[in-house]
């Protein structure tokens, strides 16, 4: 289960991608949660979570995420395999 | 945020929805064969941040052939300025693979034709500029070098795709080239292409490199609204060459093929280049005059000589004035100006007193200068003519004719000394890329500021029965000054109308208005017309000609809801205007020397 860290920092990337500073994320949340969530905008928050996590994601989980929760565990496996501690991410 | 920014420039094209009263509008359709939606957002947003305001038509994916073979698709409703075929090479490696049974010369004549295709098809149906992308290389070379030889590799495919595109272009003067292959070999193909993107979204390249594909285009529509850069003004001491000439003198400082100096040596050559290309070079130096001048003069090193540059300032006066002075002697604006020069302190203080000059950090190491001055991309140009290579040529003329000015009391007998004599002809092929160059670049003097292309220009020159489009060609005892003003009349009833009329500022006070402007009344009555009439269109920069049909008798008769303003003349009222300019024919202007 992702760290509250990295779900605090997914959220901030989510409302300025979506340019909404309402949006609340969590874990069962899918695309149709988000208006304006689109081919365009999943490209966008692809390209704002791995600049700002400096991940790499591949190919299939880009195209198999079904909600947020496993796009956020994804992320901090990711964290974790890089020898970087989630809790720390928090800016 | 930094400034160029994927993300950034996203988020800015959401916000900048509203046109802005002081941004200039232009049409612009994308179609493409890959995914166009982040190009388009970014593209807005990086125009927006050059004043202009675009409507983009953005056709729906992979539909190229659908927008441009259907006679009323969205394409040709929008009536676009610009129509960018923003094609991939991802498009061209699938074809590839789908055809191994086919030889490389018929993979690239499919290709090749179906471009070609569009082109004319397009041109067929509209007056517009085509962008059209060049192929970056492919990444994958599974023949390792030997497939780098092989016609039928992938990558010999897309070479000779690229090159029979650009040896097409002589024959297309309205297709522009977007050269992603040069951005995508500059910035590394490596990091160019991003696989995974291309299989989830079909995108071109990696979004950080689209910023570079972006800013490209941005470039080619700004030199097409002629916000051109024209003037580079250049520092001496450390930016021409190492060392101070005032204090190390002629031996010691450093340029040429030796040593350090060979980064100052290949700064001059790029510069040299620029020259050669049009740009005006010229020298802005704190130092004695005499000691500035020397290397230019003897120094065996020196590319650059004394007359390739076109005004030498060299002084102790402040180096924001002395800018002010060149652009004023040489009729440019401050923003067609580039400043050069190592100081930091020059280079904020001109900043902060004309931030309308291009100042670029100066990199502290001189081997880096050609690549910094480079990555600009300050002289992009939509053509080349003649006129381009001479242009340096021009202004040393004009200086010899304003020292020469002195000598005379008064001003008709130097203009009659000049032994001036002009063409006032149509419009012909010969000359139409020139004619379309100086719509593009001038902006001072320049009544109504439309723009006119190719074609369209083409079309003026037909239509033989309404409209009379005119140029004039200037030279005198010093030499030849091209083609430097444009006219285009209308002939609607007993009225001429006055469409377009420019000139070059290098001619400006030589009686070439006067000379026009009594053809124009000739063409009116040998047309049966009794009112002439002409249109002001007011912009940021042509206020000069605010009241250029007063002079003329011409009287104010209304300003429409636009802010253009109506002028009109009686034909009969006209008093023919004093010039000194002789008139030649065409066929006379190469054998009658002056």
């Amino acid at each position: 289960m992702a760290n509250a860290a990295v779900l605090e920092e997914l959220n901030k990337i989510f409302c300025e991608v979506f340019d909404d500073d309402q949006i609340r994320i969590f874990r069962e949340m899918t695309a149709k949660d988000i208006a304006g969530w689109d081919s365009l905008n999943h490209i966008n928050l692809i390209v704002a979570v791995e600049k700002r996590f400096d991940i790499k994601f591949t190919t299939r989980e880009i195209m198999t995420y079904e909600n947020v929760g496993q796009f956020a565990d994804a992320v901090e496996e990711k964290l974790l395999k890089s020898g970087r501690t989630p809790d720390l991410i928090r800016r | 945020m930094e400034k160029f920014d994927y993300l950034q420039l996203i988020k800015e094209a959401r916000k900048n929805t509203k046109n802005l009263k002081n941004y200039c509008e232009i049409k612009i359709a994308v179609l493409g064969d890959s995914a166009t939606q982040q190009f388009v957002q970014m593209l807005k947003a990086n125009l927006y941040r050059n004043k202009i305001f675009a409507h983009i038509y953005e056709a729906d994916f992979d539909m190229i052939d659908q927008e441009i073979y259907t006679d009323d698709s969205g394409l040709y409703k929008f009536m676009p300025d610009y129509v960018v075929l923003y094609t991939s090479t991802q498009k061209i490696r699938d074809h590839y693979y789908q055809n191994t049974h086919l030889d490389a010369d018929q993979i690239v004549g499919e290709c090749v034709a179906r471009i070609c295709g569009w082109w004319e098809r397009i041109n067929s149906k509209a007056t517009v500029r085509i962008i059209q992308n060049l192929y970056a290389l492919p990444f994958e070379r599974p023949f390792g070098n030997y497939g780098g030889r092989l016609k039928d590799s992938l990558v010999g495919v897309i070479r000779e795709i690229n090159n029979c595109i650009v040896s097409k272009l002589s024959d297309h003067p309205n297709v522009l080239l977007n050269d992603v292959e040069y951005l995508a070999s500059f910035h590394g193909r490596k990091n160019w292409y991003d696989e995974k993107l291309w299989i989830y979204g079909k995108l071109l390249c990696d979004p950080k490199c689209l910023l570079y594909v972006v800013d490209n285009i941005t470039n080619i529509i700004l030199a097409g609204l002629g916000r051109l850069r024209k003037c580079l003004v250049l520092d001496l001491d450390n930016t021409l060459w190492g060392g101070i000439i005032g204090e190390d003198g002629l031996e010691h400082i450093e340029v040429g093929r030796e040593g350090i100096g060979e980064a100052f040596f290949l700064f001059q050559k790029y510069l040299l280049e620029l020259k050669n290309k049009g740009i005006i070079v010229t020298v802005c130096s704190k130092n004695n005059h005499e000691d500035a001048i020397e290397p230019f003069r003897k120094h065996p090193g020196m590319v650059l000589k004394e007359d390739d540059i076109t005004l030498f300032i060299a002084n102790w006066d402040n180096k924001a004035d002395n800018i002010r002075r060149i652009a004023e002697q040489l009729n440019i604006g401050l923003d067609s100006m580039v400043f050069i020069d190592d100081s930091p302190f020059e280079r904020n203080h001109v900043r902060a007193c004309l931030p309308e000059v291009a100042v670029p950090e100066v990199p502290e190491d001189p081997a880096d200068y050609v690549s910094c001055l480079n990555q600009f991309n300050f002289f992009e140009t939509l053509g080349f003519s003649q006129e381009d290579s001479q242009r340096s040529g021009y202004y040393r003329q004009k200086f010899q004719r304003e020292e020469a000015r002195v000598q005379f009391s008064n001003i008709d007998d130097y203009l009659q000394s000049l032994k001036m004599k002009a063409v006032f002809s149509r419009f012909d092929r010969l000359h139409l890329a020139r004619i379309v160059q100086l719509m593009q670049r001038s902006n001072q003097f320049n009544l109504t500021t439309y723009r006119y292309n190719e074609k369209e220009c083409e079309a003026f020159m037909d239509n033989v029965s309404e409209y009379y489009p005119v140029y004039v060609t200037l030279k005198d005892k010093y030499g030849d000054s091209g083609l430097i003003s444009v006219i285009i009349l209308r002939v609607s009833g007993i009225k001429i109308v006055i469409n377009a009329w420019l000139m070059s500022c290098r001619v400006l006070s030589r009686g070439v208005e006067q000379f026009s402007m009594n053809k124009v009344v000739e063409y009116a009555k040998s047309k049966n017309c009794e009112f002439i009439e002409g249109i002001y269109i007011p912009t940021a920069k042509n206020r000069m000609v605010e009241n250029f049909y007063e002079q003329f008798g011409f009287r104010k008769t209304r300003t429409d809801a636009s802010g253009q303003i109506f002028w009109q003349l009686a034909v009969c009222d006209y008093r023919p205007q004093k010039n000194w300019i002789e008139e030649l024919k065409e066929e006379e202007w190469q054998t009658q020397l002056s």
